[in-house]
Order: structure tokens, then C-alpha cells, then sequence
């Protein structure tokens, strides 16, 4: 018994040994030192195309380079956080927008990458979004939209042959689905604050938008001085919309959403377009075709007037100072590898988003049918920023539990349009 | 009288001052220091470090801090929903405690009857100690499903039964009751354990001599099982409080804290404070209160339940 112990330990060491061997023959070929390089992923709606596409297709390229996944499924602001006080960030991070980003760009963690060969494709204005004191510390993954998301078998059987164009006929459709089929009318992922705050921004842009014009609903918001309380119809809109949102919205993944529109127990779904491809095929399941999936700008606008949509660039990506000369050789390569058409095609296809490269190719660019109308009707759209570019952390996830509150008729429209007032008033992003 | 104590004194000095008595002094110093540095590193040095961090004003990246004296504990209270906050956190605490106490000492009670129940009781203890052994990430995620409004097994149960189903998850009383429970589920299973050891550990001869006198079992309980139990109580309550003002992931993975701040705990808005508005000072002022709250709660349990251990 002792031997053959001792003999599966000479097996497993002489087989490390090996495996050591074959990594120091691979990199001995190219002549260089062989590196491990994290990126920070924590969108991993595209996991299995950075395990079966990306990752395999650069480590080919690249064989000295070892591609290490981290922070996979973590809340990306939490885990950067936590890693930058401990000085530990991944050479290649996804970022946002403001907060511990602007913070790492003042210290200099975060680096300008607007020298890199990456930044050459991408348009203007989803730089202006990544810079901050003149550095562009990230390149955009895609294009982020929210949408109403409908299961078109339901709402026929509720007497909509199309989908509603304004907000009177989508209050109408939702009390339809409800009398008519006895399914709930919408749900949302009120779990995630971006998902969480799109019917509110929504409603507050459409009923303000025109008479603010483009642009000041930012700056109002920014600066806490958007007064939401003294116009009157955004409670009454909130009113009207919270007893048609399905009980347990405010507590909704993004997957509970997809999991509810695949049962086919919820009408229609407000979701950013990252998760259309999820739920256009969820909708496909439940109703016995794709082609009963339809993506459209949510129609908040009043009758005959241009509705307004909630837009921004999503996460980038970034990179961090690094000391390590080698490591920063193949950050850099990565990076610039990433963002070539071939290579972000995965990204792009997996997360269904509308492309960011303009030097991507139609062939290179797959999307589902849904999205490809919903994109042509974003171009006809007023667009405004998303919340989380323009209010706190702490404000984000604070109004985000007085909506929950909101949603599941623990408090009113009034009282809760007063509660988040209150709160970005009192921490506005410019202080 | 004097002089004997005198001399005693005397003998201990001499007695301390022999070469024998100096090694085994660094002896016993030596064998202590691991521990001590370790202690001091890891335990000591980081709670100097955030009673310190609590006077100043720093987001976690930046290289300066200010010094901003008490107004991060002056300000606390302004953080929304603070005392709703801390109002949870206590009635979690008291309610945990007191469930876990009650129901596990009851379990243990039946675990240890003799004749019939003991041929399966090896088999009864495991299973209420299984849940210890899960991870609370795993206790949250299997009851968030759980308590799910709309596939949810509770409800479906309670469907069938031709009742309505209750939104666990969303409304206001019913939610902090929906983590308690949760939480007592798993806690049970270790204070089980320690109550059965002190159960076990109750000489037979009292019972055997209170049954000559004529007692019945509520008076063995009363009179005998309980207050020889008194140890094994004092450290069920002492951990179990402790255990549930730090609470952590449970209530942040079925609930998310919701509905509005109602199960929202204080470890979790010290998490939040620091790592999601990066206000590292205010999230220390927070800690520092708790740790003081935490001694506090347990230094008046200990003094209470010492009492009733020497009574």
C-alpha cells in the first residue's frame, strides 16, 4: 500500500513536471516569459464566448499568454472597490461610468487609453462618455438601450394585434392582459438597480423631456435640482403603472425575467436590450415561436408626440497601472486584440447589442430579428442618459427601494415621488 | 496572622526568582507568542485601524485621508433609513436568539429522551445539524427560491391547500419574519449539539433521587435539567446573539434587504457605505458602533446568565 502511494506521488510530480516542461517549451519558442493576465469579467451573460471563443483564439496568437478570468458574476463596482483598496486590480477591468472610476482615474490607477490602437474605431460620443479630466479611461462594450419587451401570442388573445404607441394605449393594454387572459400584465428585474429605475426615468423623461429639451434632464438630476414632486403627472403615470407590474418584480433577476417570459405567465417585460436575445427566446419558448417576440422603445410618449428612450455606452473596459513589465506587454496586447471586429464579434453577438465598432462588417454582426426593428426605431427616438450616469451610488440603490416599495403596493406614487426626490436632493452626483 | 502572609509572599518571590521558574517562564511566554501575533495582526491591528479610519474622511483609492473628527458618527443618523435600519437589526437579533434557543433546546430535549426515540437518534441529530454545514450563500439561494411569490414551493403548498399565497419577499413584518426563519433553520443544528453535550453531561443521580422524593417532570425540568443546563445556555446565547448581529448574507441573499430597508441589517449598509458609496470613514463609524453594541449586549447576557449559573 505505502509503494503504491509513494509511486502515484512520483507519477503525479514527474506528471507536473511535464506539464511544466510543455508551457516552458511553448514560451521558450516564442522567446518570451510566460504571463498569466487577469481580465476582470463580470458580465457573464458572454461567458461561454470568452471560454470557447475568445480566451482559446488569443491564447493560439499568443501562447506565452495565459488568460485568467476574474470577479465573474460579482457586482463589478464592489469588486473593484474591494480589490483597489487592497491594491490588487486586474491589469484589464471592465469600468462604469463616475464614481470609484473617477476616483482611480485621479490617483492614476486607471490609464488613458486614448493612445491605443483599440480607441481608433470607436465613435466620438462613446468616448466623451469614458472621459473624465481629459483621460479616456474605457472603451465601450456596446450600445445600452432599455425596451418593452411583448409576448404577442398574449396580447392577442387580449385584442392587441400590434403593440400599444403611446402611454394611454399601453396602460389600456396592460388592464387588457389582465382582464382578458388573466396573466400579469409586465414585470421588471427589480433586483438590478439599472432595470429597476428604467419605467421610472422613462416616465419622468417623457412626461419633462419636451419641455426641458435635450440634455437638461441630465444636468438637472446631476446637480439635484430636477423637481419630479411639482409636476404632478409623473405620480399619477407611477400610479397607474405599479398595480399592473407582476407581484415579486421588485425582487426580479434579469434571469427571473427571462425564467417569467419563458412560463409565458407575464405579458410584457422592461429590460435593457443586453438581454435580448435571452428573453426574445424565452418569449419563443412560451408561445411556440420567436416570431411572436417583439422589442420595441418603450411607449411612454404621449399620443402623437416623439417618445423618449433611455440610452448610454455599457460597461468598458479599461486598463490599470501595472509594474510588471511583462504583464503590461500582454495587457496591452490584449487589449488592442480585443477590440479588433473579429475578436469583439463575440462580445457583440453574445450580449445582442447593437454594434460600437464602426469598423465592424455586416457579416460580423448577428442579431436577433427583434432587435434589428427595435434598432431602426432607436434612431427616431429622443435619446437621455441612463440613471447610473447621473446619480450616486448610494442614490441609485436608495431610489431603487423606494420604487420596490412602489411596485409591490407597500407605499403610493406621491409619497414615494416625494421619498426620491428627497434622496438625490440631498446627494447629488455634483456635489 | 501578618507574618504568615509575609512569609507566603516571600516564598513566591524566591520561588519566582529560581532559574527553574525564569525558563519556564519564557518557556510559557514562547509558546504564547504565536498566538499573540497573530492575534495582535489580525484581530487587534484591524480594529485599531477602523476606530481609526472612523475620524477621517477617505474613498478607499485615494493616498490622502482628512481628518474629520466625530462628524462621522454624528452624521450616521442621517443616512436614509438608519433607525429603520438598526430597528431591524435588533428585532433579527431578538428574534433569532430567542427562536433558536427555544426550538433547539426543545430538539435537544426530545434527542435526548431514552427507550424508542434513541435507536434513531444518531440519525435525528445529523439531520438537524445538516443545515450547519451548507454555506449561507446556498441557505439564502434555496430559501429565496422558496419563498419565491410565484413558483415558489411554500406557496404552491399553500395553494393547494386552497389558500392564498403571501408575499414572502416584498412585504413589510412578513419579509423579517421570512429571514428569521431562515436564519433559526440554520443555527438550530449547533446549539442542538452543545445543549445534547450539556444534557448528557447532567448526572443520572439527581433525576433517580428526585423521583424517590416524588417529583414530577416538569419539576425535573424546572428544578434540575434546566439549571444544571445554565453553562451550555450561557454559550448558546452569547454565540447566537453574536452570530446574528453579524449577520451577513442571508438576509442580502433572499431579500436584498428589501422591502424598503426592512431587512436591510447594519453589517450589510457597512459594506454598503464603503464599498458602494466609498465613504470608508462613515462605514468605521458604523462598525465601531456595532462592535460597542455587540460587547455591550453580550457583557449584560454574561453577567446575567454567570448570576443564574452560580445561583
Amino acid at each position: 500500500m505505502k509503494k503504491m502511494i509513494a509511486f502515484l506521488l512520483v507519477v503525479l510530480v514527474s506528471m507536473s513536471l511535464f506539464a511544466n516542461g510543455s508551457q516552458e517549451a511553448a514560451s521558450s519558442a516564442s522567446g518570451k516569459t510566460p504571463v498569466t493576465l487577469q481580465v476582470s469579467i463580470v458580465e457573464t451573460d458572454w461567458l461561454d464566448a470568452w471560454e470557447d471563443g475568445m480566451k482559446p483564439a488569443f491564447e493560439a496568437e499568443y501562447p506565452w499568454i495565459t488568460l485568467e478570468a476574474v470577479s465573474l458574476g460579482e457586482e463589478k463596482r464592489d469588486y473593484h472597490a474591494t480589490h483597489a483598496a487592497s491594491n490588487d486590480l486586474p491589469p484589464v477591468m471592465q469600468t462604469d461610468v463616475g464614481g470609484l472610476y473617477y476616483d482611480l482615474v485621479d490617483e492614476g490607477i486607471l490609464l488613458d487609453v486614448s493612445g491605443y490602437d483599440a480607441a481608433a474605431n470607436i465613435p466620438q460620443s462613446y468616448k466623451d462618455a469614458y472621459t473624465y479630466k481629459g483621460v479616456l479611461y474605457g472603451l465601450t462594450q456596446g450600445a445600452a438601450f432599455d425596451a418593452l419587451f411583448l409576448n404577442m401570442a398574449i396580447l392577442k388573445k387580449a385584442g392587441w394585434d400590434k403593440a400599444p404607441s403611446n402611454w394611454d394605449e399601453f396602460i389600456q393594454c396592460c388592464d387588457d392582459v389582465v382582464k382578458k387572459t388573466g396573466k400579469a400584465a409586465l414585470t421588471v428585474a427589480g433586483a438590478k438597480n439599472t432595470t429597476m429605475w428604467m419605467p421610472f426615468e422613462t416616465i419622468i423623461v417623457n412626461v419633462l423631456g419636451d419641455k426641458l429639451g435635450a440634455g437638461v434632464y441630465e444636468t438637472q438630476i446631476r446637480s439635484g435640482k430636477l423637481d419630479i414632486v411639482s409636476e404632478p403627472e409623473i405620480a399619477k403615470r407611477l400610479g397607474q403603472l405599479a398595480p399592473y407590474l407582476m407581484t415579486g418584480s421588485s425582487q426580479n433577476s434579469e434571469d427571473d425575467v427571462t425564467a417569467i417570459m419563458a412560463e409565458g405567465s407575464c405579458a410584457m417585460a422592461i429590460a435593457g436590450n443586453w438581454t435580448a436575445s435571452n428573453i426574445c427566446s424565452a418569449i419563443g419558448t412560451a408561445s411556440g415561436a420567436e416570431s411572436n417576440a417583439l422589442m420595441i422603445v418603450p411607449p411612454f410618449n404621449n399620443a402623437g408626440k416623439k417618445v423618449w428612450l433611455s440610452a448610454t455606452p455599457e460597461s468598458a473596459f479599461g486598463l490599470s497601472k501595472v509594474e510588471d513589465k511583462n504583464v503590461a506587454e500582454a495587457r496591452d496586447l490584449f487589449y488592442n486584440w480585443l477590440f479588433k471586429p473579429e475578436n469583439f464579434k463575440w462580445i457583440q453577438n453574445a450580449r445582442g447589442t447593437l454594434p460600437v465598432l464602426t469598423d465592424m462588417t455586416a457579416a460580423q454582426v448577428k442579431l436577433p430579428d427583434a432587435v434589428k426593428v427595435f434598432s431602426t426605431a432607436t434612431q427616431s427616438a429622443n435619446t437621455f442618459s441612463m440613471s447610473f450616469n447621473n446619480v450616486t451610488e448610494t442614490v441609485n440603490n436608495d431610489v431603487q427601494r423606494a420604487l420596490g416599495d412602489l411596485f409591490s403596493g407597500n407605499k403610493g406614487a406621491q409619497e414615494t415621488v416625494a421619498e426620491i426626490q428627497k434622496l438625490y436632493s440631498a446627494d447629488p452626483w455634483n456635489k | 496572622m501578618k507574618d504568615v502572609k509575609a512569609m507566603a509572599l516571600n516564598h513566591e518571590k524566591v520561588k519566582k526568582n529560581t532559574p527553574f521558574e525564569r525558563q519556564r517562564t519564557i518557556t510559557g511566554v514562547c509558546f504564547l507568542l504565536p498566538t499573540i501575533i497573530l492575534v495582535a495582526v489580525f484581530i487587534i491591528w484591524p480594529l485599531f485601524q477602523v476606530f481609526n479610519l472612523s475620524f477621517f474622511e477617505w474613498n478607499g483609492v485615494s493616498s490622502t485621508k482628512r481628518f474629520v473628527g466625530l462628524s462621522n458618527y454624528t452624521t450616521l443618523s442621517d443616512l436614509p433609513g438608519f433607525w429603520e435600519m438598526s430597528w431591524g437589526t435588533i428585532v433579527y437579533a431578538v428574534g433569532v436568539t430567542v427562536f433558536t434557543i427555544a426550538i433547539s433546546f426543545l430538539v435537544a430535549l426530545f434527542l435526548d429522551k431514552q427507550g424508542k426515540a434513541r435507536i434513531n437518534r444518531s440519525f435525528m441529530r445529523v439531520l438537524w445539524f445538516f443545515p450547519c454545514l451548507l454555506s449561507m450563500a446556498v441557505v439564502g439561494i434555496l430559501w429565496r427560491i422558496m419563498y419565491n411569490y410565484n413558483n415558489g414551493v411554500i406557496n404552491t403548498v399553500l395553494k393547494s391547500l386552497g389558500l392564498s399565497p403571501v408575499n414572502w419577499l416584498e412585504t413589510y413584518g412578513v419579509t423579517r419574519w421570512a429571514i428569521i426563519i431562515a436564519s433559526v433553520w440554520t443555527q438550530v443544528g449547533m446549539c442542538v449539539v452543545i445543549f445534547l453535550a450539556g444534557l448528557q453531561a447532567v448526572p443520572i443521580e439527581l433525576f433517580e433521587a428526585a423521583e424517590i422524593d416524588g417529583a414530577n417532570s416538569r419539576q425535573k425540568l424546572l428544578r434540575i435539567t434546566i439549571p444544571m443546563m445554565a453553562p451550555s445556555i450561557t454559550i448558546n446565547m452569547l454565540t447566537t446573539t453574536i452570530a446574528a448581529f453579524k449577520m451577513y448574507e442571508l438576509p442580502m441573499i433572499v431579500s436584498n434587504g428589501l422591502p424598503g430597508y426592512n431587512t436591510l441589517l447594519l453589517t450589510k449598509k457597512i459594506y454598503d457605505l464603503g464599498f458602494t458609496s466609498h465613504d470608508f470613514g462613515r462605514g468605521s463609524a458604523l462598525s465601531v458602533v456595532l462592535i460597542l453594541v455587540i460587547t455591550i449586549i453580550s457583557l449584560i447576557q454574561l453577567f446575567f446568565l454567570r448570576k443564574r449559573e452560580e445561583v
